[in-house]
């Protein structure tokens, strides 16, 4: 865990600020952003196999996809 | 106005709290790509509910799923440089994935179905994408 400098808490309060009062964010929603526990390494390396899994699903659903319309061309050729 | 100015008082208000616990770069990215992760998984599925549905057509879902494709790619490269990630400018790879965002939303809106039902279920999930989005941004921008 790295703890970031003063400027920093600065630039971070600013970018609350501003999803408060531009994208009008609950503010509970904001100190969850900054405070909660969460976002450790292991859910990085956990998010890693998630990506993976996503892509293999979304690449698997094209396949289908484009086999069921080459078939329906097929069919209609 | 006076909302606004009570928001950001309150928000000073709890300084010490967020000061105490100290805001951390490396988790807020985690969840920020955990956010969009979310958001995607959530694209691709609905494409797929709406397509098994014959809401839209395969091709409409094609289109949409080989769209997702390339972000769920960038998503998986960006997340191995934030496991890496110690300190420094926010990963080239974050910012490349939220470019790639940007076009999905566009592509997705471009072939957004007529129906209602659809187009409301498509625009929910486009929504959450877009918040995730303008969130990252606000960390782009505001990163060293």
């Amino acid at each position: 865990m790295n703890t970031i400098s003063t400027t920093d808490l600065m630039k971070w309060l600013e970018i609350g600020a501003q999803l408060i009062n531009v994208l009008r964010v609950p503010i509970a929603a904001v100190i969850r952003l900054f405070r909660d526990a969460g976002g450790t390494d292991e859910q990085a390396l956990g998010l890693v196999g998630k990506w993976a899994a996503l892509q293999t699903s979304v690449a698997d659903r094209i396949a289908v996809l484009k086999a069921g319309i080459a078939a329906v061309e097929a069919g209609q050729g | 106005m006076r909302i606004r100015l009570a928001r950001f008082a309150l928000l000073l208000l709890l300084l010490p709290i967020v000061a105490a616990c100290g805001p951390k770069t490396k988790p807020t990215l985690v969840k920020v790509d955990e956010s969009i992760y979310l958001a995607v998984k959530a694209l691709h599925e609905t494409a797929v509910i709406l397509g098994q549905s014959g809401a839209i057509t395969p091709a409409q879902e094609l289109t949409i799923q080989e769209a997702i494709l390339p972000v769920t790619v960038l998503g998986e490269q960006a997340t191995r440089v934030i496991v890496a990630w110690v300190s420094g400018p926010t990963p080239a790879e974050l910012v490349n994935l939220v470019n790639e965002m940007g076009k999905l939303v566009e592509k997705v809106v471009a072939i957004l179905p007529q129906q209602d039902g659809a187009r409301a279920a498509l625009l929910a999930k486009i929504a959450k994408v877009q918040q995730a989005i303008v969130t990252i941004l606000l960390i782009v921008r505001g990163a060293p």
